[in-house]
Formats: structure tokens, C-alpha cells, sequence
């Protein structure tokens, strides 16, 4: 229970954030207000284009221009930072609130000691060296990072992702802030390692008081760490509240439609598997690929790195096999393999169950037909210089289509996936990422394939937009019979999409089985790890 | 930093052995015979063998070439028949006045770009930028020896205040010296400075919206600080490299400044050497010209990679 | 949730992709290509150098027309300082320098028209080579690295010592010289589209290397090959200058812009004006190419 303390840490007051633009003012936060208490942590839910970022900077003073304050009050303990002097603004910068950012390596200078990097932030706020120093030791043992002398020696590429990012969060405490912003500062980093950010922040709060402003698009994460949320769209904000009460009953119907979007732990399984008859499309047996082979050495062979080390796997028609595993366990050397783009060292790919290996030209021909790619960003699979007609136009080609027949086939392409002949004739840049893997998708159906292998398809889009492409992908299947591979370290929209789960780590896969089986009963350790650190709703509610 | 190094021995081999052979059949393609050039218009048939065989040109070609490869190595340089001298005495010769003009203007080449650089790249003043960029733009549409030939008008015409032709070197006279060397210098280093200026800035400029210069900004560092300690540290890696590779540069347009400025030099050698035929002189001009382009190549990679902790440490 | 919502064309604006995920690329907007180019000329740097190069070029273009005598009219009223007569002054043989800068400047633009495109196609397909053969790419490289190892005079020197001085040596060695700086940027653009997605996606739907390399990787490359171009086309002027001002490059009677800078060297001390026409026009001509190319960079080049 929260007693009613009225003293705040920060206030922000009805805050209208401008953009002159050459196209004309853009208000990125309209109106905006709320309240910040001492160790509350409060999460800024939004999607993008939502100004959450925004309102973020404009509480550290750090606004990009051509951005600018038009309205309202930013306090932070007492002061106005919007109508104070720059010079004022960085005084408190780093001392009284200080930021951790969403990508720990580029936000770490690469030259620079990771101690320095802490001391600097207390050098400026006029602490002396000795006393910076030490303290930086003290700082990096708060954040859980091991033998810290030793580690304060090192630069900040000999850390790995989770380790910088502690390295942030110790330079952001160096002087002991009232405010902690957090700006979508787990995104980058695996799910595991995830869950070990949200507890050290946890735990930091719990011991030194310091309140905390999280900001994510995750309301998962939301729902593990935070005490309020306040939800935002299009720069305003349209519901607030104790986390439990949003998520548990949601008054907006914009937060409404937010959190049916979203893929839970506990929602149904997929009732709809096809009975299996004949031979799988694909399947792979023991396969083992090297990523070294390529490399020429001039004097000698480079030791063999084994990103697939004897995977086995098997996809049938109708079904949805997902590969579930985090950054780095050769989930998507696997899927470039199969499609031919990397070479195998050893092991077995099939196609209808015929072996690759025994293949002529023309039937290697027919296999890349009838096993095409969706690829993860919408935003750099199509050349940005060719129209969707041209992409399109491009795969009907290899797949042996006449020319004259190509126009009409684009069109059906199109309305496969609910664009239509009017998005023919545009660039990339005019789609928004929603659309772009729409038309992504409608590519790799040109040739009529049997297989679709998806590698992530869904992790670069807004929640809303990727309930939309899970329901297309479903509609698609049931439709044709299309066999998906479906690639993701998100085993929430796993869940949604799968009959059959395999999971990989380190080139191998632990455990495999139907998504019951797996999600029902985990059997390998490292499954019920994955999904014990998986940001549920459900723990806002326990 | 050892594995990094044993990695470019190869390809720098490689280019060194190719540039020799290539520095040894170039002027044997050129036309005319050089023995005949050197025994005169009126010599007999039997002078003209006598020298032919003197000079080593009657044996096959590609022993001539390991004759030549070989005491290349030894140190020992041939003979130039134009001079009559050894080659490696004609060098020697020369060689002090053309380094000095090539320290002398990398000083101001490195110091000249590096603050024109900075100036333009820091954006704190609008008009600080302005004028950087102008007085760039400016002299990179201007070559050295156009450089020079101002500078001879306007200090050694208009105001007689340094001597423009000729040369006295450092060691005799070290105050003469330097009044003569100024000028040249200066019109080599003002012409290959805005490049490097130019990099800088850009690189500057792009290195300012980088993550960990905002994270900087939010430990509340000054604007100077953020300029120097993070901007500039990290952006000097490309103005090295724009350093060095200036440097094969600098000794290219040091021929034509030397010609410029009547200074005797390692450049007006090779000018001559070309213009006479002199065989061994330029086989070895042109080895020393790729050389030294090679080693500089070589030690600004070093550099580089002394300042990129990624790879320095890694063994 | 409205289903048809990603169906409704959003134009995300540019700002919100830049102002909220820091990581999401700047959007990028290909209009038709010769749009892109000619905004280039908008720009003031663009505006000063396009019309710098205009009057220049219709000024060489027009020389038998304006000075119908040619460049090699003798008279008497040498070295004669600049007057009203002789805007340039006259020289050593009582020749209008301004006569014969403008066909000196002629002989460069005739260098320049023939050898730069010559280097940048050969040095473009050389580069791009590699999209064909992985071998075949870097031993072409290891060749470039080798040209790129002669300082550009000491090239020159080389071509002058076997065919002789003249204009078909400068026109091969301005072109060889260039072949490793577009060899390389080939290259590099190269090794970054192989990167890029969508020439993985083309791979995997089968397209064959030579189309990936006509249709993806080219089209991507061309700006920073005609960025590359502008700026050589300086160093080439540079070439020429630097080899006529030691004599090695055109002869006389003939000007081109470093001959002339090579007598008025001569005369420097009697008639210092001598070279202050050649100069000028020497300098606007690579300031034209200079700031064409600088205006090019900032509106062509797209990350």
C-alpha cells in the first residue's frame, strides 16, 4: 500500500512538444500530463509514432531538433527545466535524471574504458577522481556485473549485450539520481537476458528509491515491472492508471483493441492440425552447417564454427512448425540454408521427400520455387529503388510466368493479401511496414509454393499490425495448405501460430513437439527457462 | 595487433613485387636504345656494343632483371649513365632537400586540415562552419603548384620577403634554409589540407548523432566536451587514414613544386631521369616513389589500429 | 480494431520514423532518378557551379568562333602587362594570353571529355566484377592496389617515358589513375548492396547473379560513382596541369592551361601577370566540378 505522499519527483504538466517541420508543424505530444513519485515505477506504453520517445527526451532537455517545448511544464524535483538555462538544464542532466538507452553497444563509446565512461559521468557533476573511481567499482557491482575491478579496465565490445547494458545503467546511477528514464531499454536483448534487466531495475529501485520512467511498446514488460502505465497514441494520452486496472479492464478503446492485439502465454492453441498423410514437404535431418567454410585463409584452415549442429526437423502440409530460439542459436542460418543460400557441411535436406543432394538443376530449380522467404524487416527486403509491380514482376519472372500474364498475376498476388492494383505502382517508402511485409508475402507467394519459410516476420511490426499479418498467414494456410516454417524468439506469437515447436540453442534443438506438448509440459530445462522469462499479463495480476 | 600485422606482409609483397617489375620494364619499353643514346649520334657499330655490353643490355631480360633485383637488395643501385655517378650518390644527394619539404609541409598539412576540420565539424558557431567550409571549398579547386606559383607572386614579386628559386638546406644554415623551404612548403601542405579537412568534418558531423554521444549529453556534458572528448576522439580514425594516404601525394607534388620552385630535389631527379632515358635512375625513382606510398599505407593502418582498442587487443 | 486498417494507405511521415525508433532507417525516396539529379542543381552550390561550367564550356565550345585566328597569332607588344587590347596581356611571342587560354582550355576539356569516362566505366565494371566471380573480384583489387601505389605524377611519368608527351599520354594516364578510385567505390558498393536484403531475397527466389548485378546492385551504386566522377574530373585537371607545367604534357605550340602556367613561370619575375588568366580560368574550372560535386553528395548520395 502506497501512502498518499504528496512530495513529487517529477511533474509533467500539459506538455505540447512541436516539430517545424518543412512540411509544416507537427505536434508530436499534445497535452500531456502525469506525475512521477519516489521509487514508482511508472511504464509509457505506446506504438510507434505514439510520442512516448519524445516525451522521454523532453524530460532529460534533450530535444532534437527542430523540435520544441510550445506548451506546458517538465519539474524535476521543483525546477522547471523549460524555463531554465541550458546551462542549468545540464546540471541536473546525469545528477538529478539520467537516461539508459535502447542499444547498449552503440550507446557506449567504443574507445573509451568502461570505467571512464562511469567516472566521466561524475567528473562533470564535479566529484573528484579518486572518489569517481572507487565509486565506479562500487557502481558496477551494484549492477551485477562480476569482478568489477577487473571489468572496469575493459572496453565496452568485450562485454556482452546484457553486461552493456548494466554498464548504462551504472553510469546512469553514478550520482544518484532521483529519475531514471528507461527508453525502451530491453528491446535489443534477448528474452532471457531480459528478464535479468527488468530484476536488476527491480531491485535497484527496491534499494536505492530511485523512481523510474520505462518506456516500451511491450506491455508484457509492462505488466513484470511497473506499479502505473500510462498508454499513448498519436502524442496524446488516453488511459492511466495501477497497471492492474489497465490491462485487467481497459477503459479506451484504443487500449482495448491494444490488448486484444496481443499474443498471451495463455491464450487457445491452434485446434486445426492437418492429419499428416503423405511424405513432408521439407524436412531436414541431422544437418550440420559451418559458417568458417567460406572464410579463405591464406596459410591456414580456419577452425569450423558450427552455427547448425545436427538439426533435425520436418515440415508437412498444412502445418506450422515454429523454431523457437534467442539471438546467436542458428535459427536463421538453418532457414538460409535450406533455401540454398548458405552450404551445408554435413546432413540431409528433403524435399518431398526426395534429397537435395541427388537433385539436377532442374529440379534444384523447382525446389526454390516451392520454397520461398518471408524476410523479417519490410523495411530493407524490397529494394527501395523498385516499385511493389517490379518486385513482384521480378518473382513471377523466375518463377516462369509469361510476360504477358504478369500484370494479372500481380494484381491476384496483391489481393491475396488485401492490397490492391493500386499499390502496383508504388515505392516502398509510400507503404507503411504493415504493408511492405504484406507485399513481402505476396512475393514469396508468386511462384505458388508449397513452403514458406517465415524468419520473424512478424518482430519488426507494432502489436496491432502483427495481429493483422498472424491472421492473414492463417487465412493463407488454410486456404492453399501452405506449410509454414515460422522463425521467432517470441514465444508468445509462437504460441498463436503453431501446431508443431522445435527449440534451438547453440545449433541444436532441445526439445520439440506439438505446441501443447511444449508449452503444456516443458521437458528440457532450457524451455521452461525461456518460457519462465517470457514478459507475461498474467504476473500483473498475481 | 601481431596477427593483424602478419596479415598485410602478403599483399604489401605482392605489390612491392609487382611494382619492380614493372619499374624495370617500363623503360624498356620506351623507344629508342638507350646505348646509342649514351655513345653519341657518330659512334661506330663496335662503340655502340662496347657500351651496350658496359651497361648489362645485351644479356636476356629476365636476367637482367634479377641482376638488378638482386642488387637492389644489396644496397647496390646501379650505375646512371647520364651522370656518370652511382645511383644510390645522386639519391643521397637529393634526398635531404626533398624530405624537408615533405616534413615541413605534412606539418602543415596535418595542422591545417585537422583545424580547418575541427572548425567545421564542431557546429557549435554557425559562422565558424560558414567560413571552414568556404575557405575548403575553396582550396580544394586550387593545386599545389597554382598555390606555389601565387605565393612566388605574392612574397617573392609583390613584397620581396622570401626568396623563391633555389635552396639551402636545413643542416648548412638552418635560418636560410627555412626561408627558402617555407614557401614550397606551404603551397604542398595549403593544397592537401581541405581534403583532410573536408573528411574530418564530415565524419564530425555524422558522428554527432551517434548513441553514445547522446548518452554523453545525458551525463550532462558541456557542448566542448562532447565536441573533443567524443566527437573528435572518435572521428580522428578517418582523418588518419586521409593523412596517410596523402603522404604517396605529398612526394608527387613535390616534383612539380621542386620544379616550381627551382629546388633540387629527389622529384626534379625523376624529371630528368624521364627526359634523358636514364634507365636505372628511373627504375629506382619509381620503386622509392611506391615504396615509400606502400610504407605510409602500412603505418597509417597501424596507427589506426593502435587507437581501435577492438582490434589491438585482439590475440 | 479496425481489420482493414493496414489495408488504408498510411504515409508514415518522415518525422515519426525519425523521432521515435531511434534504429529505423531513414526512409528513403527514389522519384525518378533525373528528378534526384536535377535537384542537385537547385541547390547554391549547385546554381554556382553549373553556371561556372556553362560559360566555360560554351565559351571552349565557341573559341573558333569568337577568336577565328587561332591560337598562335604572333604580333609584337610582348610580355605586355593586361590592358584594354589584351585582357590577359600578351605573352613571350606577343600572343594574346586570352586567346590562348581559352583554347587551352578547350585542350583540357577534350582531355578531360575523353579520359574520365573511360576510367569511370572501366574502373566501374572492373570493380564490379566481383559480383560475378568471387576470384576474379579480388584479383582485379590486388591489381588496382598496385596502380593506387604510384603517387598520380609518377603515373603519368611512367606513361610519358614509353609513348612520349602529348595529349594521348595524358588522356591514358588520367584514365588509368582513375581506374583504382572507381574500381574501389565499386567495390565498396558492392560489398555493402550483397548486405542488403533485398539481394539476399532475390537470391533466394532464384535470380540469377548477373541480373541481381544489372538490377539491384548498378542502379544502387550510381550515385556515388557520379559523386566520385565529379570530384576526379578536379584531380584530372590537376593531372594535366601538373605534367604540362614540367613539360611533360602538351607541347608547344599548342596551349592547354599548364602549358601556359609552365612559360609564365618562366617570365614570373618580368611579367608576374603573365599567369594570372591561365590561373583564373584553371581554378573556376575545377571549382565548377568541385561544387557540381558537392551539390550532387548532399542531394544524391542516400544512406
Amino acid at each position: 500500500m502506497n501512502t498518499t505522499d504528496t512530495h513529487y519527483v517529477a511533474r509533467v504538466e500539459d506538455l505540447e512538444v512541436t516539430f517545424d517541420l518543412p512540411t509544416g508543424p507537427l505536434v508530436a505530444v499534445d497535452g500531456v500530463s502525469f506525475d512521477l513519485r519516489p521509487g514508482q515505477i511508472l511504464g509509457i506504453v505506446g506504438e510507434s509514432g505514439s510520442g512516448k520517445s519524445v516525451t522521454s527526451r523532453t524530460l532529460m532537455g534533450m530535444l532534437r531538433h527542430p523540435g520544441r517545448v510550445t506548451r506546458g511544464r517538465v519539474e524535476v524535483n521543483g525546477k522547471d527545466l523549460v524555463s531554465l538555462a541550458e546551462k542549468e538544464v545540464r546540471a541536473a542532466r546525469g545528477r538529478e535524471i539520467a537516461m539508459i538507452f535502447q542499444d547498449p553497444q552503440a550507446a557506449l563509446n567504443p574507445v573509451m574504458r568502461v570505467k571512464d565512461q562511469i567516472i566521466e559521468a561524475m567528473r562533470i557533476h564535479g566529484v573528484e577522481r579518486h572518489a569517481a573511481h572507487e565509486r565506479a567499482i562500487e557502481l558496477l557491482d551494484k549492477v551485477g556485473i562480476p569482478n568489477p575491478a577487473e571489468a572496469a579496465e575493459k572496453f565496452p565490445h568485450q562485454f556482452s549485450g546484457g553486461m552493456r547494458q548494466r554498464v548504462v545503467i551504472a553510469i546512469a546511477l553514478a550520482n544518484n539520481p532521483s529519475v531514471l528514464i528507461a527508453d525502451e531499454p530491453t528491446t535489443a536483448l534477448d528474452v532471457t537476458i531480459q528478464a535479468q534487466i527488468l530484476d536488476l531495475l527491480r531491485r535497484l529501485r527496491d534499494e536505492l528509491g530511485v523512481a523510474i520512467v520505462f518506456i516500451t511498446h511491450d506491455m508484457g514488460v509492462v505488466a513484470e515491472l511497473c506499479d502505473d502505465v500510462i498508454v499513448m497514441k498519436s502524442g496524446k494520452v488516453v488511459e492511466r492508471g495501477p497497471v492492474a486496472d489497465v490491462l485487467r479492464t481497459p477503459k479506451d478503446p484504443y487500449t482495448i483493441a491494444l490488448m486484444a492485439a496481443i499474443p498471451r502465454l495463455d491464450s487457445p492453441l491452434r485446434a486445426d492440425a492437418p492429419s499428416v498423410r503423405e511424405a513432408a514437404v521439407l524436412e531436414v535431418r541431422d544437418l550440420r552447417v559451418d559458417l568458417n567454410a567460406d572464410r579463405r585463409a591464406l596459410l591456414r584452415r580456419p577452425v569450423p564454427f558450427f552455427a547448425v549442429n545436427g538439426v533435425s526437423i520436418a515440415v508437412h502440409a498444412g502445418e506450422t512448425v515454429s523454431l523457437v530460439g534467442e539471438s546467436g542459436c542458428g535459427k536463421s542460418t538453418l532457414s538460409r540454408t535450406i533455401v540454398g543460400i548458405n552450404k551445408s557441411a554435413s546432413g540431409e535436406i528433403l524435399h518431398g521427400g526426395r534429397p537435395v543432394s541427388g537433385m539436377d538443376s532442374a529440379e534444384r530449380r523447382a525446389m526454390t520455387r516451392s520454397i520461398q522467404y518471408v524476410f523479417q524487416d519490410p523495411y530493407s527486403s524490397l529494394n527501395p529503388r523498385r516499385t511493389a509491380g517490379q518486385s513482384l514482376e521480378e518473382a513471377l519472372l523466375v518463377a516462369g510466368v509469361p510476360r504477358r500474364e504478369i500484370r494479372d498475376r500481380s494484381v491476384a498476388l496483391l489481393e491475396r493479401v488485401s492490397l490492391s492494383a493500386e499499390h502496383l505502382d508504388r515505392y516502398p517508402y509510400a507503404f507503411s511496414g504493415g504493408q511492405r511485409q504484406r507485399i513481402g508475402i505476396a512475393r514469396a507467394l508468386a511462384s505458388d509454393p508449397e513452403l514458406l519459410i517465415l524468419d520473424e516476420p512478424v518482430s519488426a511490426l507494432d502489436v496491432s499490425i502483427q495481429a493483422q499479418i498472424l491472421d492473414l498467414l492463417r487465412d493463407l494456410q488454410k486456404q492453399d495448405g501452405l506449410a509454414y516454417l515460422f522463425i521467432s524468439h517470441d514465444l508468445a506469437v509462437v504460441r498463436e501460430i503453431s501446431h508443431k515447436v522445435a527449440v534451438m540453442r547453440k545449433g541444436q534443438i532441445v526439445e520439440s513437439g506439438t505446441a501443447a506438448e511444449v508449452f503444456g509440459s516443458p521437458q528440457h530445462e532450457y524451455t521452461r527457462t525461456l518460457l519462465a522469462a517470457t514478459p507475461d499479463l498474467d504476473k500483473a495480476f498475481a | 595487433m601481431l596477427k593483424f600485422l602478419a596479415k598485410k606482409i602478403p599483399s604489401i609483397l605482392l605489390v612491392l613485387f609487382a611494382t619492380s617489375i614493372i619499374a624495370f620494364l617500363l623503360p624498356r619499353m620506351a623507344p629508342g636504345d638507350p646505348a646509342q643514346a649514351v655513345a653519341g649520334s657518330d659512334a661506330t657499330e663496335e662503340q655502340v656494343a662496347a657500351i651496350r655490353a658496359a651497361m648489362g643490355l645485351d644479356k636476356s631480360l629476365f636476367v637482367q632483371y634479377l641482376d638488378w633485383l638482386g642488387g637492389f637488395v644489396r644496397g647496390d643501385l646501379g650505375m646512371s649513365f647520364v651522370y656518370n655517378r652511382p645511383v644510390s650518390e645522386l639519391i643521397l644527394d637529393r634526398a635531404e632537400s626533398t624530405i624537408e619539404l615533405a616534413l615541413l609541409a605534412s606539418v602543415f598539412m596535418i595542422v591545417l586540415g585537422i583545424g580547418l576540420g575541427v572548425m567545421g565539424g564542431a557546429a557549435r558557431s554557425k559562422t565558424a562552419r560558414v567560413v571552414a567550409d568556404s575557405v575548403n571549398t575553396l582550396l580544394i579547386a586550387v593545386p599545389a603548384f597554382v598555390v606555389g606559383l601565387l605565393l612566388i607572386i605574392l612574397f617573392g614579386v609583390v613584397w620581396r620577403l622570401l626568396p623563391v628559386s633555389g635552396e639551402v638546406s636545413l643542416s648548412e644554415d638552418f635560418g636560410i634554409g627555412f626561408q627558402y623551404l617555407l614557401l614550397p612548403a606551404l603551397a604542398l601542405g595549403l593544397a592537401l589540407a581541405p581534403g583532410i579537412a573536408r573528411l574530418l568534418q564530415t565524419t564530425m558531423l555524422a558522428t554527432q548523432g551517434e548513441d553514445f554521444v547522446d548518452l554523453a549529453r545525458a551525463k550532462g556534458a558541456s557542448p566542448r566536451r562532447l565536441t573533443y572528448r567524443h566527437v573528435l576522439r572518435t572521428s580522428l580514425g578517418a582523418s588518419i587514414v586521409a593523412i596517410g594516404m596523402r603522404f604517396g601525394e605529398l612526394f608527387g607534388g613535390a616534383i612539380i613544386i621542386e620544379a616550381i620552385f627551382a629546388r633540387n630535389g629527389l622529384g626534379q631527379l625523376i624529371v630528368q631521369a624521364v627526359n634523358s632515358r636514364d634507365y636505372l635512375l628511373v627504375q629506382v625513382l619509381i620503386m622509392a616513389a611506391v615504396l615509400i606510398a606502400v610504407i605510409s599505407q602500412l603505418l597509417t593502418e597501424v596507427v589506426l589500429a593502435a587507437m581501435d582498442p577492438r582490434i589491438r587487443l585482439e590475440d | 480494431m479496425d481489420r482493414n486498417d493496414a489495408t488504408r494507405p498510411v504515409t508514415v511521415p518522415s518525422t515519426q520514423v525519425l523521432v521515435t525508433t531511434r534504429n529505423a532507417q531513414r526512409l528513403l525516396t527514389p522519384n525518378a532518378t533525373a528528378r534526384r539529379y536535377l535537384a542537385a542543381f537547385r541547390t547554391p552550390r549547385g546554381i554556382v557551379g553549373g553556371i561556372i561550367l556553362v560559360l566555360l564550356v560554351a565559351l571552349a565550345l565557341l573559341a573558333p568562333v569568337i577568336f577565328p585566328g587561332g591560337y598562335d597569332q604572333q604580333g609584337r607588344g610582348a610580355l605586355a602587362a593586361p590592358n584594354l587590347t589584351h585582357l590577359f596581356g600578351t605573352d613571350e611571342l606577343g600572343r594574346d594570353i586570352l586567346v590562348r587560354t581559352v583554347y587551352g582550355l578547350r585542350m583540357d576539356l577534350s582531355i578531360i571529355i575523353v579520359a574520365v569516362p573511360i576510367s569511370v566505366v572501366v574502373g566501374t565494371a572492373l570493380g564490379l566484377l566481383g559480383a560475378l566471380s568471387h576470384f576474379a573480384g579480388s584479383f582485379v583489387q590486388r591489381v588496382l592496389d598496385i596502380i593506387l601505389g604510384f603517387p598520380g605524377v609518377v603515373l603519368g611519368l611512367c606513361i610519358v617515358l614509353i609513348i612520349g608527351p602529348g595529349w594521348t599520354s595524358l588522356v591514358i594516364a588520367i584514365a588509368i589513375t582513375g581506374l583504382p578510385v572507381f574500381g574501389r567505390q565499386a567495390r565498396a558498393s558492392l560489398l555493402e548492396q550483397e548486405q542488403r536484403e533485398y539481394v539476399t531475397a532475390a537470391r533466394a527466389l532464384g535470380v540469377s547473379k548477373r541480373t541481381i548485378l544489372v538490377r539491384h546492385i548498378l542502379p544502387n551504386s550510381v550515385d556515388p560513382i557520379l559523386v566520385n566522377a565529379a570530384v576526379f574530373v578536379v584531380a584530372a585537371i590537376f593531372i594535366e596541369a601538373g605534367l604540362s607545367i614540367i613539360g611533360l604534357g602538351i607541347q608547344p605550340p599548342e596551349p592547354s592551361l599548364g602549358t601556359l602556367l609552365n612559360v609564365g613561370m618562366r617570365f614570373i619575375e618580368q611579367s608576374p601577370m603573365y599567369i594570372l588568366g591561365p590561373t583564373l580560368v584553371l581554378i573556376l574550372l575545377s571549382m565548377s566540378f568541385s561544387l557540381i560535386s558537392d551539390a550532387l553528395n548532399a542531394t544524391v548520395t542516400r544512406k
